[in-house]
């Protein structure tokens, strides 16, 4: 049971990164970006290419890799796909959002292959706590998810930039009259968006498989986490991770692997019937 | 006649007290304006009328019958129409089609008649037809009847707006702010167009901002400011009326 | 054209489609074709709730699967004549999306697609997971095709095989599109509309749109539905991922480059983007890029996707010719 509790609360942590930057993307531009587990997917990919086919050896820099290289993406994105649309209805960014994962996943396919993958990282051995056994590879995935959660709420709550994120986030208007760029304020949270998916992508790629449909299971999980905590809050998504993260494990404990998405989609369902909202609201 | 009655009317947001007990009859064929300077809560007031917004507290009749709380579409079925401060259109459905669509409540037919195409619903569909462009003849839009609604001028937008909310006969019309955006010649025209719509027995009420406008147009004026009314009456009186000129000069 | 030669041409068109397997011999073709009229129709239904009323619907693969889970089990364990059974594998998808509509109608946008992905989702775990009722992940195989029907003249029509199923089809398929057209182009698809243009427009001349919505939603499902249920009676086997999300998918894709709003988008979609790129065996993987291509062409270029590319080119040559 506990060793249930230890893995889910390493996979939570996966989750809540890719939902932090999922949150962040939805607060500045009311539309989630809905290919934002393709950018995990190719992070994790990144790392194989890098780790697995070019033999690198100095993990930390496949790391700040992949981070910079999704940041890039993600920016790349940001300009020549959403941002033309920003006019139109917010539909058309869903669906433009639907094509990007389509491409995406079929561009990793045709390049890599279908085979399930798997991501070595670097940390060899595990401690024992009490019956269960925990791989140093988690504890690191745990701690660098929670440095990472405290770097970014600290970002958005005590950087100027976090604060300019903020402002746009509340009104666009307001921020404008502030002097605040609001495009150059979009620019840097799809950045900071993709630079989380692409970390993500890598821890995620130790504890499952790497595969190009991995990016769909996590996305609609951590959609589950920011709509429980409310879209647009960071402390909402780290809650609502955990949420989900608890409801996974014990149905995984109690009944079955098949009935974690049944919870985790359900308890969304129910979140959108009674509080859309969540249980915060947007970045305050 | 008393059309509309409205007592103690009592509107909050949050912590934000947007009407704080207003009370105000409409009577049958007046035209009945209402002022005050920004953020007085009159759009507020037209919301609670039509069932946009509940009213935190206070009573609405309609022809002696409650309305508030009700769905806005009960009350526009009970016989009340209005337009919005930002002009609301279906814009990418015809000029004639935004006004078929306002005759929803006059028409019966149900889905069967429609997919069976009987003599009920091509009855219906005639006489709507017909009405529809009686009505864009009325507000002078007939020579664009096949353009779309979205990409039309201002002023046209308007009175089509005003058009949908007329044509199935409402017994009260509410227009907010409907010269907002006009030059001096569209205005005079609105106003011709709003003293015909009075005299073929609608009872209006107009929210304006443009005084000359109001007070050439209105019965009787009522004033709004931070969510109570402060004055009422006709629009000689209400223009003397010292607390009116405070609460201007005060925004 | 004057409305008699109009008429005229639609019957020659329909004629020649039923009579396309005289003249076509080929197993593979005309089974494209009922893979392709089947798959139309929830292409078809999709149109209804997105391009008519707005709603942007991902929960389509849900009900194909309810449906087509309905026709199977009522035949094959309640001893349903399959006709009566078809039609009421229709009936519970429409049914079952009455509770969707209470749940999903106050959410905008973005929420409602999510939250009706998150429930197709949900139906195939239903339907993984009920053992007892669906033999789970394994299937239920051998279920019977549409009984036969006794002709006055003609005598016995069975609908076993490839060919004599695709007229069944084709005719479901005509008839589903007639009853399309009738209803969007009436009082009823102008509501639909007005409800996607304003709704709040739409509230204040008396029109009530959870209700209109509920109904579009329950055409909708009714029709995925029945698309199930062809689909079962024709392959032999259902599947938990006969109700996979990516069939719902796949009907937003074809419909939104084939040209929302449209009777005949969805259908030049599906031909398009389905059935061509199985007879030019296009790889899947291929194929899906390609998806994502149009999808984002579309919706930067062309919103009105292909039907509205045809239409400003009739328009541009009208102008022309004057």
């Amino acid at each position: 049971m506990s060793q249930y509790l230890i893995n889910g609360l390493v996979l939570s942590s996966i989750y809540i990164v890719v939902a932090l930057g999922l949150t962040l993307v939805y607060s500045i531009l009311d539309v989630p970006n809905f290919a934002h587990g393709e950018l995990v997917m190719l992070g994790a990919y990144i790392g194989v290419f890098l780790i697995g086919l070019m033999g690198v050896t100095n993990y930390f820099l496949v790391l700040i890799f992949a981070v910079v290289a999704l940041a890039g993406l993600s920016v790349l994105l940001w300009k020549f796909i959403f941002r033309p649309l920003r006019s139109a209805p917010p539909v058309t960014m869903f669906i433009a959002a639907l094509g990007l994962v389509y491409i995406l996943q079929s561009a990793v396919q045709l390049i890599w292959g279908k085979e399930w993958l798997s991501l070595r990282s670097p940390f060899a051995g595990s401690v024992l706590l009490g019956a269960a056994t925990i791989t140093h590879t988690r504890i690191f995935i745990f701690s660098l998810g929670c440095l990472l959660m405290i770097l970014v709420s600290l970002f958005i709550y005590r950087t100027w930039l976090g604060k300019g994120i903020r402002a746009v986030s509340q009104s666009e208007s307001g921020a404008a009259l502030a002097g605040i760029n609001a495009n150059r304020m979009i620019t840097f949270t799809f950045a900071v968006s993709g630079a989380l998916a692409g970390c993500a992508g890598i821890l995620l790629g130790h504890v499952t498989f790497v595969f190009p449909l991995m990016g769909f299971s996590p996305l609609l999980k951590a959609f589950a986490m920011i709509i429980i905590g409310g879209m647009g809050s960071i402390p909402g998504a780290i809650i609502g991770g955990f949420f989900i993260g608890i409801i996974e494990t014990l149905s995984i404990a109690f009944f079955s692997a098949e009935y974690a998405d049944i919870f985790a989609f359900g308890a969304l369902v129910i979140t959108l019937m009674i509080r859309p909202r969540g249980l915060m609201g947007k970045l305050e | 006649m008393v059309l509309l009655e409205a007592d103690g009317i009592m509107k909050s947001f949050g912590g934000l007290q947007a009407l704080t007990g207003v009370d105000f009859r409409i009577h049958e064929g007046e035209l009945v304006s209402i002022v005050g300077p920004n953020g007085s809560g009159k759009t507020t007031l037209f919301n609670v009328i039509t069932g946009f917004h509940k009213p935190t507290k206070g009573t609405i009749k309609f022809r002696g019958n409650g309305i508030g709380g009700l769905s806005p579409y009960k009350i526009a079925r009970a016989g009340i129409g209005r337009t919005f401060q930002v002009t609301a259109l279906f814009d990418n459905l015809s000029v004639l089609d935004n006004v078929i669509v306002g005759l929803h409540r006059q028409t019966t037919s149900r889905m069967i008649d429609a997919l069976m195409r009987d003599r009920r619903y091509r009855r219906e569909e005639k006489h709507c037809l017909e009405k529809a462009k009686a009505m864009l003849h009325f507000v002078d839009l007939e020579n664009c009847e096949d353009d779309l609604a979205g990409p039309l001028p201002s002023f046209s937008r308007k009175r089509l707006a005003i058009a949908i909310a007329l044509v199935s006969n409402p017994g009260l019309l509410l227009l907010d702010e409907p010269a907002a955006g006009l030059n001096v010649e569209e205005i005079d025209r609105l106003a011709a167009l709003l003293k015909s719509i009075q005299a073929s027995g609608v009872t209006l009420c107009v929210i304006e901002h443009k005084m000359k406008f109001v007070m050439s147009l209105s019965n009787r004026v009522m004033v709004l400011n931070e969510g109570s009314k402060i004055a009422e009456g006709t629009p000689a009186e209400v223009s003397q009326d010292s607390r009116v000129i405070a609460a201007y000069l005060g925004k | 054209m004057s409305r008699r030669l109009r008429t005229i041409a639609y019957l020659g068109i329909i004629l020649i489609l039923y009579l396309i397997p005289e003249f076509v011999r080929s197993d593979y073709i005309i089974n494209l074709l009922v893979f392709f009229l089947i798959r139309s129709l929830v292409a078809i239904s999709f149109n209804l709730l997105y391009g008519y009323t707005g709603l942007l619907s991902i929960a389509q693969g849900g009900f194909y699967g309810i449906g087509a889970y309905g026709y199977t089990l009522l035949v094959m364990n309640a001893g349903w004549p399959t006709w009566p059974a078809w039609l009421a594998g229709g009936l519970i998808a429409a049914v079952i999306s009455l509770p969707v509509s209470g749940i999903t109608f106050k959410l905008k946008g973005h929420y409602f697609a999510i939250c009706t992905l998150a429930l197709s989702l949900i139906i195939t775990a239903i339907l993984t997971i009920w053992r007892g009722l669906t033999s789970g992940a394994l299937g239920i195989a051998g279920v019977p095709p549409m009984g036969g029907i006794s002709l006055p003249w003609v005598g016995e029509i069975s609908f076993r095989n490839t060919f004599s199923f695709y007229p069944l089809v084709l005719t479901v398929f005509l008839l589903i599109l007639l009853v399309i057209y009738l209803l969007t182009n009436s009082k009823v698809g102008r509501t639909f509309q007005a409800i996607r243009e304003n709704e709040e427009l739409s509230l204040s001349v008396g029109i009530n749109p959870n209700h209109h919505k509920a109904v579009c939603f329950f055409i909708s499902a009714m029709i995925s539905g029945l698309a199930g249920g062809l689909f079962a009676s024709y392959i032999g086997f259902v599947h938990p991922m006969t109700s996979d999300v990516f069939i719902g998918l796949f009907a937003l894709v074809c419909t939104v480059v084939g040209g929302t709003g449209t009777i005949l988008g969805p259908v030049v979609g599906m031909l398009l983007l389905g059935t061509l790129p199985e007879i030019l065996r296009i790889d899947p993987m291929i194929r899906n890029l390609l998806f994502g291509v149009c999808l984002i062409v579309v919706v930067r270029v062309a919103p009105k996707g292909i039907m509205g590319i045809l239409g400003q080119l009739r328009q541009r040559s009208r102008e022309v010719l004057r």
